[in-house]
């Protein structure tokens, strides 16, 4: 495979997705079409449940594609392929029987790398997430906050060059969630990759992305993009009273206001 | 480097029980042994004034007893008995029942067949065999090994199964996204995940080994801590009974207490991680 500088990280054609049985298939994906560029930061946005998730899991290869083309660095997406993609979600996954370095260390040692070379790679990963001092914790020490930082490190420590982010956040305080939105910021500006961003929380797309897609409620269509002309290098506190940020929300908000309020029953 | 190692002493002291707790130890065994003397010195007042020793025995002379059957074959001959009777089939009981816990978590299909066979050996009194075990490997050790045998798969196959099959979808996820092969799900992910549960399917075993043995003695055997009770209540000596039956006690606690703090001992990061819980 010849690499082409700029050539598009991940290619959507008119990708289909149904789940429940074959006699009643439930459509969860109608005809996605989506590009994502070498280092662009791309956020999902889209009501609760309108299938953004089975979409970033089709890109990890975790999911069978149905109907539709999906290319990620030119091949069809595979879970153990060696073209590095790192997948972060919601909850952090963390095994209770292993240290901080030790979970860190998990993705090397799946893949067979010696035991010095990912512990120094895992205490590195450790300490761009600012977490260097606690090597040897375990996830029942560590608030949600350092977990889920735990939880970046493990998927940085690999030096993938996609990250596939599931509501990477969600599961945290509001405050919590803002503070690590600014890590993640820092860490992508000092760590160029091309990330592709599931979120409900339309600020945390806007903050983080370049473009933000928004899908409509299932079945999921992308009916909406926008491009987000926030200059870098961002800070997540400082966006939070930033004028542009939010004309840009209450853009993006008037278009998801309406796939909400349908999925939800409210007018 | 070990666990311990890298363990920070906070964390051990946690594990130990707690600041708090050891301090609470003392106070603790204090009010155990007061709670067992009172016991002891109500139930001699009673034997010797309103209830005959040959129903209840009688503390004083239960104690002679013990002391003088610690001389005598109680201690040399029946004691290893039981205990051999016990080891024998808690070990190929729970060898096996690891075992087959394993392939039928592993072969759903085989699971679902057997699943109806497993429910009603197990929930089948299985001191109901032993007159058949006795007809078929006789009066001696066999027969109770056999019969421990059946009682400790059971529950060790029950719990390896359950502990193997309980997914949790956020590691399953992880696993699959970090591209594990077969073999690394099972001993990254499922194995550990499994271990707590199997350990309470062993320890539980334990106690089965023990009924099933002492059990199968009482109801026919040549040695064993359960024949001299079933003759010690089947001639009257009530004190002896009792005797046997706290010797028995003693060594069954002990045994039960030394894997419980095994147990505690190498599944340290469950007990921290149910530290709330518990």
């Amino acid at each position: 495979m010849a690499v082409i500088a700029n050539e598009d990280i991940i290619v959507a054609k008119g990708v289909n997705h149904d789940v429940g049985s074959a006699s009643q298939p439930l459509p969860v994906l109608r005809d996605i079409n989506l590009r994502v560029a070498d280092g662009e930061i791309v956020a999902i946005v889209g009501p609760s449940g309108c299938g953004k998730t089975t979409f970033l899991n089709l890109v990890a290869g975790l999911e069978r594609l149905q109907t539709g083309s999906l290319l990620r660095n030119g091949d069809a997406p595979r879970s153990n392929s060696k073209d590095k993609t790192g997948y972060m979600f919601a909850r952090d996954a963390l095994l209770p029987w292993r240290t901080t370095l030790e979970n860190v260390s998990l993705p090397l040692e799946i893949a067979r790398i010696n035991k010095r070379d990912r512990e120094a790679r895992a205490e590195q990963a450790l300490a761009s997430v600012g977490l260097a001092d606690r090597l040897n914790s375990y996830r029942s020490q560590l608030s949600q906050g350092m977990r889920q930082r735990v939880a970046l490190a493990r998927t940085l420590v690999t030096e993938p060059r996609l990250l596939l982010l599931d509501e990477p956040f969600g599961a945290l305080d509001a405050q919590t969630r803002i503070a690590m939105q600014e890590l993640l910021l820092e860490v992508l500006d000092r760590y160029r990759a091309t990330v592709l961003l599931v979120t409900h929380d339309l600020g945390e797309a806007i903050t983080l992305a370049d473009r933000v897609v928004l899908f409509s409620r299932r079945p999921a269509s992308v009916t909406a993009v926008y491009e987000v002309r926030l200059s870098r290098p961002r800070q997540a506190i400082a966006l939070q009273s930033d004028p542009e940020f939010h004309l840009i929300y209450e853009t993006i908000w008037k278009a998801l206001g309406s796939e909400v309020r349908a999925v939800e029953g409210v007018s | 480097m070990s666990q311990a190692d890298v363990m920070q002493p906070g964390l051990r002291r946690r594990i130990a029980g707690g600041v708090r707790r050891g301090r609470q130890s003392s106070l603790v065994w204090l009010i155990r042994i007061a709670a067992l003397l009172i016991v002891f010195a109500m139930w001699e007042v009673v034997a010797r004034n309103w209830i005959s020793p040959l129903f209840i025995g009688q503390p004083t002379v239960i104690f002679a007893s013990l002391w003088t059957s610690l001389h005598t074959s109680i201690v040399t001959v029946d004691l290893p008995t039981t205990l051999i009777e016990t080891g024998v089939g808690y070990l190929i009981g729970s060898a096996a029942g690891m075992l087959v816990g394993f392939a039928v978590s592993y072969y759903p299909t085989w699971d679902r067949a057997f699943q109806p066979l497993f429910t009603a050996l197990n929930s089948f009194p299985r001191i109901a065999l032993t007159p058949l075990f006795i007809l078929w490997f006789g009066i001696g050790i066999s027969s109770k090994v056999a019969l421990a045998i059946s009682t400790v798969f059971f529950v060790v196959m029950l719990n390896t199964r359950a502990g193997m099959v309980q997914t949790d979808r956020d590691t399953e996820l992880l696993s699959r996204s970090l591209g594990a092969t077969e073999l690394q799900r099972l001993t990254y992910f499922v194995l550990p995940a499994a271990i707590p549960v199997i350990a309470v399917g062993l320890q539980l075993g334990l106690v089965y080994a023990f009924l099933a043995s002492v059990g199968g003695e009482i109801i026919a055997g040549e040695h064993g801590l359960g024949v001299i009770l079933g003759y010690d209540a089947n001639t009257f000596q009530t004190s002896d009974y009792f005797a046997v039956l706290l010797l028995l006690a003693i060594v069954t606690t002990a045994i039960s207490g030394g894997l419980a703090e095994l147990e505690k001992k190498l599944l340290w990061w469950h007990h921290v991680e149910m530290g709330g819980l518990r």
